[in-house]
């Protein structure tokens, strides 16, 4: 493999809870994006089956057109990487798994005669285990057995990926999804001993979404995945002080009005009285323990709940700052200060616009949130930043991982590095 | 007519990473458990029943085909009934999904396709297995324990060995961050942001080499 040629066929797969990152180098700044999902299409006709052209699994942008019944969503439109993991025997995502990363690689192949496939560099969450690692070289071998699209292959763990992307060698990446939320310190490697993963995200935002949408009497809206999704990143807004903020909105809502308007509609959403609950989606991202939060959950709120996949336990109620502290206490104590001095914001959670100058004071943006919340534990001499475009750095850091480690070096199963080769 | 062994069967399941497993060494007592084929994934048992054209003549041939794959999923994870394709036209998918049994089709040439999925079951249900006597399950207890404490000194090795690591790792970051590599010569003006002045190209190109 010469330079040229790691250069050009470099290939960075983000499979993130939502979305499907993909691309190769040439996509320049950003990736292409699918939803990381697939949809089974209902097979009860077998003539159709045995006979006929269906699909298996569809993915990407055809997805909605294949989409039946509301019942059938639930049963057969898989998002395999929920929350960041995938069980061993879920053949179902395997199979999604498999055809986006083939939907992926099909995207950019290229007729160039010199192509004898990409050098693929896949990055799962943090807290994926080693069956995964298999299950993902497995699939690209499946792949390959059809038409070569594949030269070389690795994993590597998404924040060490942000680290890359940001140009951070020692940092700490929070890493905010959909799905869930890895805390991980890295020092020119993952320190896996100290990930601490959180079972919450910004699905959560929008569970709490919903239910202020329903108490404003938007109920049917409130049952529409998508319009709650929107509606969140639209309203929601981070507070300061959580119950400064809130008793300040009480008493004059006008200050805080936002309406939104649902594109291709003409329904307005309008908070009027209401425009304090803009701050309970903000704090619910970052800390979900205020008491007001507790009648929500008892009117059906889902929360947050511990799990425990593999040997790891993610706690559902961890605030983020908690969380940090976490896992830089399980990191040497030489290398504790660089850890603080370098935090990496990244992901779709943490991606709120910054408020607007009016409010300042009462509504923040995600790296001061984070910082307050570090501070309220003591902790003070830190540095936070948002990685710029949260959403794509995962990919960017695959890419350069793909461009720069050399292409002998064999996948080693006791460093997690390394290439796979299917020459 | 096609003779079972020219089926590409083995082709098939080994594309899909998995192997054929002897029977006869399975250890199998009942007759009606015994698939024409198996094969493991290492995680996953599974039993294959072939039907040749020959037999599908009469109807309830199928009907007891479903049933005895059923059987299987007393000692598989899955079970796959394979017949020719001619007759995948003729059944009843119902039949499969609400079993959970798999089916595949052979062409005139061997072909296999798979036209359902089988329900993997993470439990081999043995309901007619025969009790494990008391001393066998205090032998396994006790193995357990064992296993769970060996799990416990291997976790804090690998803390230990983890924490040993960034402390080199920690000496590293202190010492001047090398200049200039070639790698990092070699990135054009046009290359994206994120990769030019990256120090990681100079610290990821060194892997694999110390
Ligand atoms: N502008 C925004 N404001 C608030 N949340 C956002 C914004 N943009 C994206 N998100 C949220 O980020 C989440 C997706 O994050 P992403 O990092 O893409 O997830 P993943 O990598 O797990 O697929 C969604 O919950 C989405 O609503």
């Amino acid at each position: 493999m010469s330079l040229d040629y790691k250069q050009k066929y470099s290939f960075g797969a983000d499979y993130g809870t939502s979305y499907f990152k993909f691309g190769s180098i040439l996509c320049g700044e950003e990736p292409k994006m699918i939803e990381n999902r697939g949809y089974f299409p209902r097979n009860d006709n077998i003539m159709h089956n045995a006979f006929g052209e269906t699909k298996d699994i569809v993915v990407g942008d055809e997805v909605p057109l294949y989409l039946q019944a509301k019942e059938d969503l639930t049963e057969n439109l898989i998002y395999p990487m929920k929350n960041g993991i995938i069980e061993k025997n879920n053949s179902r995502a395997w199979d999604v798994v498999k055809t986006i990363s083939l939907y992926g690689l099909e995207a950019f192949e290229p007729t160039d005669n010199d192509f004898e496939g990409f050098n693929i560099v896949a990055s799962l969450s943090s807290i994926a285990p080693r069956y995964m690692y298999e299950k993902i070289f497995q699939i690209y071998k499946e792949i390959n057995k059809k038409r070569k699209l594949i030269k070389a292959a690795t994993v590597i763990s998404q924040p060490l990926s942000v680290a890359i992307a940001h140009k951070v060698t020692t940092c700490t990446v929070i890493e905010s999804g959909h799905g869930n939320t890895q805390v991980c310190p890295i020092s020119h490697y993952p320190i896996r001993n100290a990930i601490v993963p959180i079972n919450r995200g910004g699905g959560d935002a929008n569970s709490i979404t919903a239910e202020i949408l329903k108490d404003l009497g938007y109920s049917d809206l409130a049952r529409e995945e998508a319009f709650v999704l929107r509606a969140k990143e639209k309203l929601g807004l981070i507070p300061v002080d959580f119950e400064k903020s809130v008793a300040k909105a009480k008493k004059h809502p006008k200050k805080f009005k936002n309406k939104f308007k649902i594109p291709g509609t003409r329904i307005v959403v309008e908070l009027e009285e209401n425009t304090w609950t803009r701050f309970l989606i903000g704090e619910y991202v970052f800390d979900p323990n205020h008491e007001l939060f507790t009648s929500y959950f008892k009117r059906g709120l889902p929360k947050p709940k511990d799990i425990r996949i593999g040997d790891l336990l993610f706690k559902g109620m961890l605030d983020f700052g908690e969380a940090i502290i976490e896992a830089v206490e399980r990191c040497p104590v030489e290398l504790q200060p660089h850890l603080y001095r370098n935090i990496l914001l990244s992901g779709g959670n943490f991606c709120w616009e910054q408020p607007s100058i009016q409010l300042k004071g009462l509504a923040t943006s995600a790296n001061s949130k984070i910082k307050l919340l570090l501070r309220k534990k003591g902790i003070t001499n830190v540095n936070i930043s948002m990685t710029n475009e949260p959403q794509y750095s995962v990919w960017r850091g695959t890419i350069i991982y793909g461009y720069a480690v050399p292409e002998n070096y064999n996948w080693s199963w006791d460093q997690l590095e390394g290439w796979i080769s299917f020459d | 007519m096609i003779e079972s062994n020219d089926l590409r069967v083995d082709e098939y399941f080994q594309s899909r990473g998995m192997q054929p497993l002897d029977i006869s060494s399975l250890g199998l007592e009942k007759d009606n458990l015994k698939p024409d084929i198996a094969f493991t994934d290492s995680n996953n048992r599974i039993f294959v029943k072939i039907i040749d054209s020959g037999a599908l003549n009469e109807r309830n041939v199928l009907l007891d085909a479903v049933m005895k794959s059923v059987d299987f999923l007393k000692e598989a994870n899955a079970a796959y009934l394979l017949l020719p394709k001619l007759y995948a036209s003729i059944i009843d998918g119902k039949l499969f999904y609400n079993h959970g049994v798999g089916l595949l089709t052979y062409d005139k040439r061997g072909a296999i396709q798979e036209i359902i999925k089988p329900k993997i079951f993470s439990q081999i249900n043995k309901e007619n297995l025969v009790k494990i006597p008391e001393e066998t399950l205090v032998e396994i207890n006790n193995l357990n324990k064992r296993i769970r404490s060996l799990e416990q000194d291997f976790s804090k090795l690998k803390e230990e060995l983890d924490e040993l690591r960034v402390k080199k790792i920690n000496i590293e970051t202190n010492e001047d961050e090398p200049k200039l590599y070639s790698l990092n010569a070699e990135i054009h003006d046009d290359a994206p942001e994120f990769m030019k002045d990256n120090p990681w190209i100079g610290i990821l190109s060194k892997r694999g080499k110390d």
